[in-house]
């Protein structure tokens, strides 16, 4: 029985926690050795009855087990570890800073990705709604815009939703706002409306804040004008009037009646609308029309239909519609996609990318701290050993250490998300327009708990190396070294950490210096027009005033003339798109005595005279329009060169006529006056497709863009502009005021954002590889400080000690830049589809990385090595 | 004050204590209560600041050919504690016989 009591005694010295295990065990044999030597004879104590006691020895080494565990005693820790992390500010705060920089990165690009790939569509059942869209192959459309008929025909014969929605689009994904201006009280302002069908609101599932949505019976013209307002335009130009519901407002000059308030949270991605009408087509006309399109669809599945299955009822219908209509709808096509997807499109890749940015700048931050602690732990050696000589277990050291860095984490994840509002901020206003729903980006309790999770896993990541070494090879033994000296296992350690945070901040580097390489080729690529003293501003004529073509024209002309006559403006002139903004509308192209010609997709613009030599646009052949084109003259084209190259290679232009449908006795043929250079349409990147300029007054938009070229600071005109402007009609508002430089500009906002903030990421993470760099070389130069000594005693000169300590730390860089670059060839291909002109394996770029980090290497082994060779051999040796 | 969230087993050793039994084994027996439930109580009593742990001079244990024994003292705040415990545990019927109604002494 007594070897039972052994056992137990044994069981429970094996559980009990290292410190308390003396105490314990010398307790339990001491009260064992008196009952069983004392108590024997006093009160009888069988064999038995010590075997039962010693049951509660293991209770006893259990509980103890348990207490260690216990809050008090994790508390006792972390009040530990802050004190220790108080007594080091040097420390404490580089490696606060350090991980606040990685996780405050991580949570601000975390909420941008939350609201726009993340977030579901604040719909009812968002994942049901779809976006159905036309195809063409010969055209070459993929994603095309909708005719109006085509739509009307799915609505009556598909079986496959609840219903389908429609809205003025655009061939970007984003919906097309119509520019209005706000008239009536006060000085006109220019207000934005979305033009959708009456089921639009019902389709998505949301409901009016006040009043209502619109009826059946409002979709098209000649029904009474209703408008439903945004929250925004309620409480800014309505003052928030509860009783808002029944007022008109006089938009453009017209009457509408207020039906409706959305709720303050509702918006559709791509859209900041004002306010939202029907869409104010003539019924009849509207479901004549296949062959212009211009609406985008939103459908919401019937209950059970796949995505598969209305694919299937949509081909049906095309088919049918390509056999009832061959005309319009040869090889016309259907396609749809969850309309979340609809709208996140390429961004994905783009964000997804940029989080592996970021990703990596944490992970850089990560080595740091995990080298800073290596660093410190071998300072500490002496520290802990006490602690294990007083008893405290591997695993209870461990613990301690990564109390420590997750107290560190938890500090940096707090600076981190207070850094992530600011950047938030900054990032909603900065980001270029087109990115869905980043103004919704902010850090909410999704992006709070994903920097909890961030920073706990920061924490084992840098925390657990460092720790798992310390508490290791520590022992009481090593109190007699007295805790000097880094042992050669936590350098080597501390080394490849460094060489893996070259090599990830290598790939940051390549990221970002193939996208500015990207970037500046781009910004070099000639728009065609002149930049330099150009000024632009937008007009958009009110329907009800200008509802005649012949007025509206007038207007253009009555101004550009008026412009044209202010001091300082050289030349004057409107389009109804200005380069880089796409185009107006296409049609097919006919040219006559060419049977054998059949151009699609041709490219029209409206102008008035002087736009050409305004925008600074040579005229190669031929006129420029004059104000002998008419409405009523010889219907007249100016072609782009493209065109002219494309068409006519041998030259002979000027006085052939086109047409823009297929050619009948009906036809209208308009002779090409003049052959202008090209000018950009779609982007720097995209190469210029074949265009023709049509006369203001034979084709006349409501909305243009008046530009206004001039000697000197193109904004000192603006007051005179509005003066001018006022002076044809006072009721028009000018917006979207700008020089031409800012057009380039606007059109290169996304390369340079990209470009930007990844050369930011890029930036911060060379310079925490310098820093952990110099971190580790300046402790080495510490713990050799005696062999340098002996080195310099012995004869060494000063330099060579120099140069030995600086290539101490080159060979590192080098290392980490070696398997860097590798990684970026590798790595970068993924970036080449958002890459101009420049290859990912750029050779400037590569070697411009290598150089960059080979000095920032140098420079951050330079100053340890400079105290190296001032060591004093008589000092160092007598030290020890 | 945390003594008044002592278990009744925890107030029978604090009380055993305080009435001058010194050593763990001893308790067991003024108490009744088992091992494992005496030593886990004893430690929960010291972490809390209610009793004081001292080992015996071993000069003197060894002087007497045996191991030093480890004995425990009621401190001050264990004495309140005490003294708040067993007023409520008085209020309550049928008191346990087990408990004096002794004014407790302190002897830290």
């Amino acid at each position: 029985m007594w070897r039972l009591t052994r056992f137990l005694i044994g069981l429970g010295t094996a559980i009990v926690p290292a410190a308390f295990r003396d105490d314990w065990s010398r307790e339990w044999e001491a009260e064992l050795w008196h009952a069983r030597q004392v108590g024997a004879g006093r009160d009888g104590r069988s064999s038995i009855d010590l075997a039962v006691r010693s049951c509660g020895a293991v209770l006893h080494a259990l509980w103890l087990r348990k207490e260690e565990w216990s809050l008090a005693v994790i508390l006792q820790d972390v009040r530990y570890a802050l004190r220790g992390l108080r007594h080091r500010p040097g420390f404490t705060s580089i490696a606060l800073v350090t991980l606040a920089l990685g996780i405050g990165a991580n949570a601000a690009v975390f909420s941008v990705v939350r609201a726009v790939l993340l977030a579901p569509l604040p719909y009812r059942q968002p994942d049901r709604l779809v976006q159905i869209w036309e195809t063409n192959p010969p055209r070459n459309w993929t994603h095309a815009t909708v005719a109006p008929a085509n739509l009307l025909d799915w609505r009556a014969r598909s079986r496959s939703f609840e219903g389908i929605a429609y809205y003025v689009g655009s061939d970007t994904k984003d919906p097309d706002l119509s520019d209005a201006t706000l008239t009536g009280a006060g000085e006109p302002d220019r207000v934005r409306a979305m033009r959708v069908s009456a089921n639009f609101f019902g389709i998505l599932g949301v409901e009016s804040a006040l009043g209502r949505t619109f009826l059946a019976a409002e979709e098209y013209r000649d029904r009474s004008a209703v408008l439903v307002l945004s929250d925004g335009f309620w409480r800014r130009r309505c003052a928030g009037d509860p009783n808002i519901i029944g007022r008109t407002i006089e938009i453009d000059g017209a009457h509408a009646q207020v039906i409706g308030v959305m709720p303050r949270n509702f918006s559709f991605p791509g859209a900041a609308a004002d306010y939202w009408t029907p869409i104010d087509y003539d019924e009849p006309l509207f479901r004549s029309m296949r062959r212009p399109h211009w609406f985008r669809t939103v459908a919401r599945l019937a209950p059970a239909v796949t995505l598969d299955q209305a694919g299937a009822d949509m081909a049906r219908i095309a088919g049918e519609l390509e056999r009832e209509y061959p005309d319009t709808n040869k090889q016309m096509g259907v396609g749809l996609g969850p309309l979340h997807e609809w709208f996140i499109g390429d961004n994905r890749r783009a964000l997804l990318l940029l989080m592996g940015a970021v990703a990596l700048v944490l992970l850089i931050a990560c080595a740091n701290v995990a080298s800073l602690l290596l660093a410190r732990s071998t300072l500490r050696r002496r520290e802990l050993s006490i602690r294990v000589a007083l008893g405290a277990g591997r695993l209870r050291l461990l613990r301690q250490l990564l109390i420590e860095s997750l107290i560190l984490a938890s500090g940096g994840a707090a600076l981190g998300v207070l850094g992530a509002y600011a950047a938030v901020a900054w990032l909603r206003q900065a980001a270029p327009a087109g990115v869905p729903r980043l103004d919704q980006a902010a850090v909410d309790g999704w992006v709070l708990g994903f920097t909890a999770i961030a920073a706990i896993a920061t924490a084992l990541v840098f925390g657990f190396a460092p720790a798992w070494q310390s508490s290791g090879g520590v022992s009481a033994v090593s109190l007699h070294d007295g805790g000097r000296g880094a042992t050669s296992g936590s350098v080597a350690g501390r080394r490849v950490l460094i060489a893996v945070e070259v090599a990830l901040s290598v790939v940051l580097l390549v990221g970002a210096g193939l996208l500015l390489r990207s970037f500046i080729h781009l910004r070099s690529v000639p728009p065609g027009i002149e930049v330099t003293g150009g000024l632009t501003f937008k007009i958009s004529l009110p329907a009800a005033k200008y509802e005649d073509d012949g007025k509206a024209a007038r207007f253009f002309a009555e101004t550009v003339t008026r412009l044209q006559g202010i001091p300082g403006a050289r030349a004057a002139g409107a389009t109804a798109r200005l380069a880089l903004e796409g185009y107006n509308w296409t049609g097919d192209l006919f040219i006559e005595g060419r049977p054998d010609v059949w151009g699609r997709e041709l490219r029209h613009k409206a102008i008035t005279p002087g736009y050409l030599s305004a925008s600074g646009l040579r005229l190669i052949r031929g006129r420029d329009f004059t104000s002998g084109d008419t409405s009523t003259s010889e219907p007249v084209v100016i072609v782009n060169q493209t065109l002219a190259q494309q068409y006519f290679p041998d030259g002979d232009v000027i006085g052939r006529r086109l047409a823009f449908s297929r050619p009948s006795v009906r036809t209208t043929w308009r002779t090409i006056v003049g052959v202008a250079a090209d000018e950009k349409q779609d982007g720097l990147a995209a190469e210029v497709k074949p265009e023709v300029y049509d006369p203001h007054t034979q084709d006349t938009p409501h909305t243009m863009s008046i530009v206004v070229r001039m000697t000197g600071d193109p904004f000192a005109i603006v007051p005179a502009v509005r003066r001018e402007v006022a002076a044809v009609d006072r009721t028009i508002a000018l917006y979207d005021i700008r020089t031409l430089e800012q057009v380039v500009d606007r059109s290169l906002a996304v390369e340079r954002f990209s470009a930007l903030i990844l050369t930011g990421f890029a930036c911060g993470a060379l310079l925490l590889s310098a820093v952990g760099l110099y971190g580790v070389i300046a402790c080495t130069v510490t713990a050799r400080t005696r062999e340098i000594g002996v080195r310099l005693a012995l004869g060494a000169s000063r330099s060579l000690v120099l140069k030995m300590v600086i290539w101490d730390g080159l060979r590192v860089v080098l290392a980490g830049l070696a398997v860097g670059l590798l990684a970026s060839v590798a790595l970068t291909r993924v970036a080449a589809a958002y890459l101009f002109e420049t290859r990912p394996t750029d050779p400037v770029v590569l070697v411009t990385v290598g150089v960059v980090l080979a000095v920032a290497g140098a420079l951050a082994s330079a100053l340890p090595a400079l105290r190296a060779s001032r060591v004093d051999p008589s000092i160092s040796l007598r030290a020890e | 004050m945390s003594g008044r969230q002592l278990s009744y087993a925890a107030v029978s050793v604090l009380h055993a204590i305080a009435d001058g039994v010194a050593y763990g084994f001893d308790v067991m027996d003024r108490t009744e209560l088992p091992s494992g439930t005496v030593y886990p109580a004893l430690s929960r009593l010291e972490r809390d600041g209610y009793v004081k742990s001292h080992w015996e001079d071993p000069v003197k244990a060894h002087g007497d050919r045996r191991p030093p024994r480890r004995y425990y003292r009621i401190t001050a705040r264990g004495s309140e504690v005490l003294a708040d415990a067993l007023e409520r545990f008085h209020a309550l019927k049928p008191v346990r016989a087990g408990f004096s109604n002794r004014p407790v002494r302190s002897r830290a």
